[in-house]
């Protein structure tokens, strides 16, 4: 039984959104020398092409059998991030745009393996069917590991929910709207909640602080010092990513 | 279970690279079971998605199957649902994975986590009248071990509690009271478990092969190592079904009761209603039915596992240094 064509369209044309807009990042990043995530971008632009023709197999310009070495390929290599990441900043750590933890590099490595795990699971391509794989629930063996593809759901849509709670961070008055939701008022010695005074200066913001009004503690991800250069649009990038953890989830629920 | 934000220092290293800093509240024990809520609620609406539900069968089999047993006026609200739905299976099952979708999304955005909570609550409700039929409450067909009083309640129950305000005066010693208060927190905990423990001893649920039945009786579709488990756990308690209706019964008073002992106690039941949340997903529930391509939700395992995670006594924060909670953004 096969899911309606409009929903598999809507799902596709938002992954090709997704994978034009990643490619557009990797050379405006290029272009503009501004900082971001080259093999993210990249396996953004590749999960997205895969998963529209996954979605709609008129459209995956290509043969079968080439995604499987790419995504096995990419898998590889966020093995190889998360490596180094440990080596480099221990688990704790954070990466060095101080921004990502290992999860980031985990959960990167969870999507390349699930797309692998889609290609293999799912049953052979039909004739006419352009080459592309049917989306439809695993059969033979593979029916009976749904747990691994239960495993990897869940880890998407919890990275997906994670990096939708801290998308506020990239903007410019994150933590005051953040405050104000639980009744916390901020002011020159920092938040009180209604439980009462937090600490002796509660979060603080910029070096030297401010005098009145809302303490910020976060800088905009996108709004760094002058000697640096802005990161590129961090919540289109969260929100890429989030688009595709759920339509990566859809499809995995497709073949539970 | 951590509490209050952990929040960057201004000595943090990223501000010396002049390198953009995470600047993330981390979220505290509420905000992250809020988190967990709002996962589910994703998973849920994607698997709304699922083929069987855009066809008529989801309504004039699916819905109207709850209608069974149910007082007249109950079910004929039911089937009327039902056959509404089933005329037109397409709209309305894409607003009904939207909905839920939808609210995944806006328990996660700190912005909207008030109105999709309270949408939540006010859907749950919905559902469980015409989806679940008060999950068989009032047709005596409840049982907790798949499923009753339906998981759907318990989405509401756990937005309840973990609603976004605190109560003044200090913070209570779990994340459930904060918005209630100990006493109703207490209350609801024990009016849950106490009903499951009724149900546990209610009509089929105690004769000598009730249990049997119940779970045999549901590894149509499902992955061979889950039928294995199926029929291992039910041969084990074949026409032993009242002496386990009973054990269980006991168990879930102990659960029910338990909140109200000293907190090395309470968090003993709260581990143990957790690991009956987990029996019961796991042998009970075949894991929501997630690999049969029918489930709509998770079933109540994993929420009854919220639950005990949100009734788990911490001890008191000192008042002084301590940071506010923003788990309420």
């Amino acid at each position: 039984m096969a899911s309606p064509a409009w929903l598999d369209d809507s799902f596709a044309a938002v992954m090709a959104a997704v994978a034009v807009y990643s490619l557009g990042r990797l050379l405006a990043a290029r272009a503009w020398s501004r900082p971001t995530h080259p093999d993210v971008d990249l396996a953004h632009v590749l999960m997205g092409t895969a998963m529209v023709g996954m979605l709609v197999s008129d459209l995956d310009p290509v043969p079968h059998g080439v995604w499987e070495v790419v995504f096995t390929v990419l898998a590889l290599w966020f093995v190889w991030r998360c490596y180094r990441f440990v080596a480099d900043h221990g688990v704790e750590g954070r990466d060095e745009d101080h921004v990502h933890h290992l999860s980031h590099y985990l959960t990167h490595l969870v999507m390349a393996s699930s797309m692998l795990y889609m290609y293999l699971a799912a049953p052979s391509p039909t004739p006419g069917s352009g080459g592309s794989m049917a989306m439809g629930a695993a059969t033979g063996s593979t029916a009976d590991f749904v747990g691994l593809p239960l495993l990897f759901l869940v880890v998407l849509f919890a990275s997906g929910v994670w990096e939708l709670d801290g998308i506020e961070r990239f903007g410019p008055r994150a933590v005051p709207m953040a405050l104000s939701v639980a009744g916390v008022t901020l002011g020159p010695t920092g938040p009180t909640g209604p439980t009462g005074p937090t600490g002796p200066t509660g979060p603080t913001g910029p070096p030297g602080g401010r005098s009145g009004g809302p303490a910020t503690v976060s800088e905009p991800r996108d709004q760094v010092g002058p000697e640096a250069s802005p990161w590129l649009a961090p919540r289109l990038e969260a929100g890429c990513h989030i688009a595709m953890c759920v339509t990566m989830g859809f499809m995995l629920v497709l073949m539970l | 279970m951590t509490e209050g934000p952990q929040l960057l220092a201004p000595d943090d290293p990223s501000r010396a690279a002049g390198r953009p800093r995470s600047g993330r509240v981390r979220p505290d024990g509420r905000r992250t079971l809020q988190l967990v809520l709002a996962t589910l609620w994703l998973l849920d609406g994607v698997l709304q998605m699922q083929a069987y539900f855009f066809t008529r069968a989801f309504g004039t089999q699916m819905i109207t199957r709850s209608a069974e047993g149910n007082p007249p006026v109950i079910a004929r609200s039911i089937l009327w649902s039902g056959r509404t739905i089933g005329h037109h299976p397409l709209e309305i099952n894409a607003l009904f994975a939207l909905v839920q979708v939808g609210i995944g999304l806006g328990v996660a955005w700190r912005r909207s986590t008030r109105v999709a909570l309270a949408v939540s609550v006010v859907w749950s409700l919905g559902v469980w009248w015409v989806g679940e039929g008060f999950g068989g409450v009032l047709s005596g067909a409840a049982d907790p071990i798949n499923g009753a009083p339906g998981a759907v309640i318990l989405y509401a129950l756990v937005a309840v509690l973990l609603w976004p305000t605190d109560r003044p005066g200090p913070r209570p010693s779990f994340v459930a009271a904060r918005a209630v208060g100990p006493a109703v927190a207490k209350a609801l905990w024990s009016v849950l478990w106490g009903s499951l423990a009724l149900f546990a001893l209610l009509g089929a649920n105690r004769s000598a092969r009730g249990l049997h039945d119940l779970i045999i009786g549901q590894t149509d579709g499902e992955p061979s190592w889950v039928v294995w488990i199926d029929r291992t756990s039910s041969s084990l308690v074949d026409h032993h079904g009242l002496g386990y209706s009973v054990l269980l019964a006991v168990v879930l008073v102990a659960v029910a009761l338990g909140v109200y002992l000293p907190p090395a106690w309470a968090n003993a039941a709260v581990v143990l209603s957790i690991v009956v949340g987990l029996l019961f997903w796991v042998v009970g529930q075949d894991f929501g039915e997630l690999f049969t391509n029918g489930a709509t939700d998770v079933n109540s395992g994993p929420l009854l596992i919220l639950l005990g995670v949100a009734y788990w006594t911490t001890p008191a924060p000192a008042r002084s240094g301590a940071v506010p909670s923003v788990a309420g953004a």
